[in-house]
């Protein structure tokens, strides 16, 4: 009979802590000081989710990490003068869809240059706004509560069952059907408001 | 037809996913041709699944963050440690479980009198491994914990509101988020480990008599756990039994005795977060112990003079039969197998 001869599973993203808003404002306060650390802890906490955002409108990996740097490297070169008017997040995101669409809309530039064609606006919306939607879905379950969002990741993502969720997060499947019900509903109302 | 959110979420989720019985299937179709929003929503489902499903190839902050310190390099001073004493801020959202708004220096001494009352009512937050499981924890100020299996992770609510203490059980990771002003502990049955902004990793299980500290980046002050200071300010006398830098591997143990190697290879200590077991002279008793944790199997040695035999070989990620094989092979062993167990025997000429 085999043993059960799995090494220890590749670490998932534990539900720990996340930062506050009232965390990430002092972390860009300091930032604005000069303080690398601050931004170091910026950068990490925030890496995978814009990364993956960006990758929603560029559908390259290189891409998208260019994108994320460079909006990352334009805070920090700017970083005297760095003011929110809002939530840290809302600002990050924001810069990052900016920054994606520019590249998108400077591609297509260069290939209506190179094709020697006049690409009317139309053109470019549906796969435009097929990135929009993909981003949103990544951006809402990206934020969702940590529980949630692990549950939903793993149903959605991974395509496993109640009962194999329940037993890698170590919660009963009454507690995942109530959190996928509650990400799903949440995802749902995300794409409503943003259309 | 209507049903309650939760209900109506979980079915269609089903639906979608091809996991509806006849019977639901039916409801669900019935539902639809109630009203035609219901159509909307379930197409919006299943676009959401769809683009879900397609994720985004995995990106590494570790990488990005080594890329982006470079350009940072060049556009700005060499960093250097500034220590400013910052009282502590008052919270722009309201938490309940904050004491009142302190201003000024006094603000430190005063909750060094006042803390252990104050805070002992915070509720603990505690993350657990199984063996065969690690977990990556990130703490609320960037402070990243990789906790290996059978390890148990503690600490309060009020982490990171003045101070950071984390209380740990086996063996953990820490990529500490540089903070001057609240320092951060490590605290294991017999010892406290403190830290700045450094990267390092503690070994205190239970079968264990020392704590272990190897430190990669920065520094680490391993104090015996009754006289670590219980604040920013240390008590006069009061002396940490190491100091530990990078590349130093301490270990202290309850009596006191206290062992320092430098320049050793910190590598091998910290492979393991990244799936690679090393063993370089390690008695078998101990890669026995090792394993079990690793790949939730018991592990027994046929006699107790096999446990002193030294192993020195390295695992990535590999299958636990190959890896008995190899053990086997290199120590001239057998291994016999039962359910969930493992028998190591002396191989007979």
């Amino acid at each position: 009979m085999p043993l059960k001869s799995s090494f220890a599973k590749e670490p998932e993203i534990a539900f720990g802590d996340v930062s506050t808003d009232a965390d990430e404002r002092a972390w860009v306060d300091r930032v604005r000081a000069g303080d690398v650390d601050a931004f170091e802890a910026l950068y990490r906490t925030y890496w995978q989710r814009l990364y993956a955002f960006a990758f929603r409108y560029v559908h390259s990996k290189e891409d998208a990490e260019e994108v994320a740097q460079e909006v990352f490297f334009r805070i920090w070169r700017r970083r005297a003068h760095w003011v929110l008017a809002g939530a840290v997040r809302n600002y990050l995101y924001l810069a990052v869809r900016n920054a994606a669409r520019d590249r998108l809309e400077r591609a297509a530039v260069a290939r209506r240059w190179l094709v020697g064609q006049v690409e009317t606006a139309p053109e470019v919306q549906p796969e435009l706004e097929a990135a929009e939607f993909a981003a949103t879905v990544e951006r809402a379950l990206a934020e969702l509560p940590p529980k949630r969002s692990a549950v939903c990741k793993l149903r959605l993502i991974d395509g496993l069952s109640y009962a194999q969720i329940a037993d890698r997060l170590g919660i009963c499947e009454k507690t995942v059907e109530t959190q996928l019900a509650r990400g799903l509903k949440a995802l749902r109302d995300q794409i409503r408001q943003a259309r | 037809m209507d049903f309650p959110d939760q209900d109506l979420f979980i079915l269609l989720d089903r639906y979608l996913a091809g996991e509806a019985s006849a019977a639901e299937a039916a409801a669900v179709r019935n539902w639809l041709a109630d009203d035609s929003a219901h159509a909307a929503l379930l197409e919006d489902l299943r676009m959401i699944k769809r683009v879900a499903a397609e994720r985004p190839p995995d990106s590494s902050a570790d990488t990005a963050w080594a890329k982006a310190l470079d350009q940072l390099q060049s556009a700005t001073a060499p960093r250097s440690i500034t220590w400013r004493v910052v009282p502590p801020h008052p919270a722009a959202t309201p938490r309940a479980s904050r004491g009142p708004v302190w201003v000024g220096l006094a603000a430190v001494v005063v909750l060094a009198l006042v803390g252990g009352v104050l805070w002992r009512t915070q509720p603990w937050r505690e993350f657990a491994t199984d063996a065969a499981h690690r977990l990556v924890i990130r703490l609320r100020d960037g402070t990243q914990v990789t906790l290996a299996p059978r390890s148990r992770l503690r600490y309060q609510a009020d982490y990171g509101d003045t101070r950071r203490d984390l209380h740990l059980e086996g063996q953990a990771y820490f990529r500490v988020a540089h903070d001057a002003v609240r320092p951060f502990r490590v605290h294991t049955r017999g010892s406290v480990a403190e830290a700045l902004g450094t990267a390092f990793a503690v070994s205190a299980y239970v079968d264990q008599l020392a704590t272990e500290v190897v430190v990669t980046q920065g520094r680490v002050a391993l104090w015996q756990a009754d006289t670590a200071p219980r604040t920013a300010a240390p008590q006069p006398g009061a002396q940490p039994a190491l100091m530990l830098a990078a590349g130093d591997l301490g270990r202290l143990d309850p009596s006191g005795a206290a062992t320092i190697q430098r320049g050793v290879d910190v590598e091998r200590y910290v492979a393991w977060t990244r799936g690679v077991l090393v063993f370089d002279g390690t008695p078998l008793g101990e890669v026995a112990l090792v394993l079990e944790r690793w790949y939730d199997v018991d592990i027994h040695l046929a006699d107790s003079a096999l446990g002193v035999r030294r192993l020195t070989a390295t695992f990535r990620d590999e299958p636990l039969d190959l890896v008995l094989a190899r053990i086997a092979l290199t120590l001239g062993l057998r291994v016999e197998r039962t359910d969930r167990s493992v028998l190591l025997v002396r191989k007979r000429r």
